[in-house]
């Protein structure tokens, strides 16, 4: 089980660069307006004639 | 049987029937629309191949969308120094602009104006945000004016607002990434570190090898630094600056078991042995925080300002240059300078009248319900509405230096001077806050006589057990459900206190027009009129702009009209015309007739007399210079008023009338509530409104509708505004209801206030007593990380639910 020395550790960093992402994702703005995006899924794809 | 098909049927067999555009109920079975305006959009929004607006509309949950409010002019968009302040120039010679759409509510709204690109040359993207309520267009000035662009906005029904910096709230935007990073920090160590707790949970039972547990005991160490360190610095923060002015805050027993617990597990690691409660401290900040943003993300969204000034203020006026009228910045408006202002549009000066004649609406400024008729040498104030007539005014006063200017000077001063949320709740936080201290620091000293080696870890189990989470998340839980709920209801709580000082309160004043009474003349009496209805609605609907004929209009909706030869709109005074048969007939005012020495018979004379001594407005219709009928027209009550009067005398509260109309009608008014004359005070004016509330301590509610409101809402204790025509009270209430039902909607307010209340105090009651009992299981030595590990988010999570579950704002039967 001596694996989990280097399991856990990687795991953490995987952890932790997700929440970086995370993080990077709040800074850049998208999650500012967290209304409209669910209601524009209800738009149909095609353009009107 | 389709399930779509008999529920068009039922809806046909129905009396009511509906705008196809706004969905406001049809007063005849013949029409499609209401307005004018709404066939307007209807056909736009078809021709241009949107009608897939309509479907989507229906899909999504329908609310009645208002109706179309009558065009106005853009044209100060074509100003370049107000054009520079709305927009930004972006490279390859594109604007980018930004404005607030009041009307904006549902996918469809936003799918219609995001086609913008689609149906407009020049404008090449268009976003909308939901929850600001802005939209953000990017165009080609040379292809599409700015002017252009909001007149089309308009005409499809929702009317622009152009969005200053003041309405863009880059604090807000900046408190919201924060939040949101601090939380995703402390929701990634809480579950890791939950994660590992599970295998060191589990090694209390099966042991593990000291290897393994080092390793993750170090690595919860580690994993929860970000969140105690980072995530939680505000907590920190607010413990530190409250204790610094010599109160205590919740937030202080919060930073002292995160540190506290924080460290000393910490010392548990680095020696070896003993339990660690890592992942409850993480598990705590990130409630916490949950529950912090909840509440702000809810206040903030109640508080989305409409405020307009450019609404009240044509931004141009009509000025007179040589022989000619030509449209100028207000800025450059001096006295003595004639203006001319057409009907239907706001007077944008003080002055007085210099040619013209007309009626005019200044229920803005003075709360009057009647129009006032203006005439040469007759005074008139900025901000009023002007409504049949065209007026020729000399300038006396422009900006801040009019009487309206001067009032939205005197709400912007006073914007700060909310009261400060003293609750009960804070103070409760207080004593606990004091207890568990004084307990904590008892609990050490036995236990470190008793056996000295448990008096740390039990202490330690004692602070993050009685984690002051339940008690952190009693108030800003129930607060941020209720303001949610609220906002969805149409009611939007500025100022959360004032949920709070609501049910407190003692007395309760109230403005008459629009408050109590429904602010809109309607026929209360009339005398011979049987014969001519038919006539009366073909002349009032020849003059629907004034409040008189959209009253007479309705009074007479189910006779069919009947055929003029011609007809005259004569402003200020009434309609003139002749009949099929070449007969004169005119219908109008009393003064009008006087005149005209039109010839009235002594039975209509009595009435009019009896009409008149009750400061009711009369409407007369001659036909061959005979007066052959009259009407008499009054403000009518609200109908709810009666009930919910009624309801608040049985709450024992002290209610009294301040109004600007004149005595005698809020006398009247205040009678048919049951309410005495000694604490009805009409004939006021804003300011003086004010002064009254300021006589008073602070236990007051103010309910009113309109600006002219504005001052006395702020100077008493709760300041609450009904949805009235001008959304520039929404700056000085505490309270803005726009649930469409008037008073109702202020009484189901109180109601929700009452009822938030009372789930404060049972969450507070909930999380004391699981406090009590832990802190029993904490000093008797029973409590492992374990017990820690569940109790605490189970305390949270009863909080939440019993925050969260009931309906604060029910309509009541």
């Amino acid at each position: 089980m001596e694996i989990i020395f280097l399991l856990l550790p990687i795991s953490v960093l995987f952890a932790f660069l997700a929440l970086g992402a995370y993080l990077w994702s709040v800074r850049s703005g998208q999650l500012d307006d967290l209304e409209t995006p669910a209601v524009r899924v209800l738009f149909d794809d095609d353009e009107q004639q | 049987m389709n399930v779509a098909e008999s529920d068009t049927q039922k809806q046909e067999s129905q009396s009511v029937r509906i705008c196809a555009h706004c969905r406001t109920p049809l007063s005849t079975r013949d029409e499609k629309f209401c307005c004018g305006g709404c066939e307007l959009v209807f056909n736009t929004i078809h021709s241009l191949g949107l009608s897939g607006f309509y479907k989507l509309r229906a899909g999504t949950d329908g609310e009645g969308t208002e109706q179309i409010p009558t065009l106005k002019s853009y044209a100060y968009l074509s100003d370049p120094e107000i054009s520079a302040q709305i927009s930004k120039e972006l490279p390859n010679k594109l604007t980018e602009v930004r404005f607030y759409l009041p009307t904006i509510h549902c996918a469809a709204c936003v799918w219609i104006l995001e086609k913008l690109p689609f149906v407009l040359e020049g404008v090449s993207s268009s976003r909308v945000s939901l929850a600001t309520g802005q939209i953000e267009l990017v165009l080609d000035q040379q292809s599409i004016s700015l002017e252009k662009l909001a007149s089309f906005m308009h005409s499809l029904g929702y009317p622009p607002v152009p969005a200053t910096d003041s309405l863009i709230s880059s604090e807000d935007k900046r408190i919201k990434r924060s939040f949101l990073m601090r939380i995703g920090v402390a929701a990634v160590c809480a579950a890791n570190t939950m994660m590992l707790s599970d295998s060191l949970i589990e090694s209390f039972f099966t042991g593990m090898e000291p290897e393994f547990l080092t390793l993750f005991m170090w690595a919860s160490a580690i994993i929860a630094l970000p969140a105690v360190i980072w995530s939680a610095a505000p907590f920190y923060r607010s413990a530190l600056s409250t204790l610094l002015t010599g109160r205590v805050h919740i937030d202080l027993p919060i930073s002292i078991a995160i540190i506290a617990s924080y460290s000393t597990d910490l010392f548990t690691v680095i020696s070896g042995r003993g339990h660690v409660y890592f992942d409850s401290i993480t598990c705590l900040i990130f409630l916490l925080l949950l529950g912090r943003y909840a509440q702000w993300n809810a206040l903030s969204r109640s508080r989305a300002s409409t405020a307009t000034t450019w609404d009240l203020f044509p931004v141009t006026a009509r000025v007179k240059v040589g022989s000619d009228f030509v449209d100028k910045p207000l800025q450059e408006i001096h006295a003595g300078d004639v203006v001319l202002v057409r009907p239907e549009e706001r007077i944008p000066v003080d002055g007085s009248v210099y040619a013209g004649t007309s009626m005019v609406d200044s229920s803005l400024l003075t709360g009057e319900s009647l129009p006032q008729h203006a005439q040469a040498g007759d005074a008139v104030l900025g901000g009023t509405f002007n409504i049949d007539g065209s007026l020729e005014i000399v300038v006396q006063y422009t900006g801040v230096q009019t009487r309206l200017g001067k009032v939205l000077e005197s709400i912007k001063t006073h914007q700060g001077n909310t009261i400060p949320i003293e609750d009960q709740a804070n103070k409760i936080s207080g004593y606990f806050t004091v207890s568990v201290l004084g307990l904590s620091v008892a609990c050490f000293v036995i236990w470190y006589l008793i056996d000295p080696i448990k008096a740390l870890p039990i202490t330690i189990s004692l602070l993050v057990i009685t984690c002051p989470c339940a008690l952190g998340l009693a108030v800003p839980a129930s607060v941020a459900v209720a303001l949610a709920q609220a906002r969805k209801v149409g009611v939007y709580i500025r100022n959360p206190s004032a949920m709070s000082l609501l049910p407190e309160a003692r007395k309760f004043y109230f403005d008459k027009t629009g408050t109590l009474t429904t602010g809109k003349l309607s026929v209360s009496d009339e005398i011979d009129s049987e014969k001519y209805l038919s006539l009366v609605r073909r002349l009032a609907r020849a003059s629907a702009r004034h409040p008189v004929s959209l009253a007479l209009d309705v009074f007479a909706s189910s006779i069919e009209e009947a055929p003029l030869g011609s007809y005259r709109h004569v402003g200020g005074k009434g309609v003139e015309g002749y009949t099929v048969d070449g007969r004169t007939i005119s219908l109008g005012s009393y003064r009008w007739f006087i005149e005209r020495q039109i010839f009235i018979p002594e039975h209509i004379g009595a009435a009019l007399d009896r009409w008149l001594s009750h400061t009711m407005t009369v409407s007369l219709l001659e036909i061959d210079k005979r007066t052959v009928c009259a009407f008499a027209l009054s403000d009518s009550l609200h109908p709810h008023s009666q009930k919910v009067i009624s309801a608040l005398k049985s709450l024992r509260k002290e209610i009294l009338i301040l109004s600007g109309d004149a005595q005698p009608v809020v006398n009247a008014i205040g009678h048919s509530l049951g309410i005495e004359n000694s604490v009805i005070r009409g004939d006021l004016y804003p300011w003086q409104k004010r002064d009254v509330l300021r006589g008073e301590l602070s236990q007051t509610v103010y309910v009113g509708d309109g600006l002219n409101d504005a001052q006395a809402m702020q100077a008493a204790g709760v300041g609450i505004a009904l949805k009235g025509g001008i959304e520039s009270a929404l700056e000085a209430a505490d309270i803005y209801i726009a649930t469409g039902d008037g008073i109702e909607g202020f009484y189901r307010t109180l109601r929700g206030a009452q009822k938030l209340k009372g789930i404060i105090y049972r969450n507070l009651t909930f999380s004391l007593l699981y406090n009590v009992i832990g802190a029993t299981l904490a000093i008797a030595g029973y409590v492992t990380p374990l017990l820690a590990a569940i109790l605490m988010p189970l305390s949270s999570l009863i909080v939440i639910l019993s925050s969260a579950l009931p309906t604060y704002f029910r309509k009541e039967s």
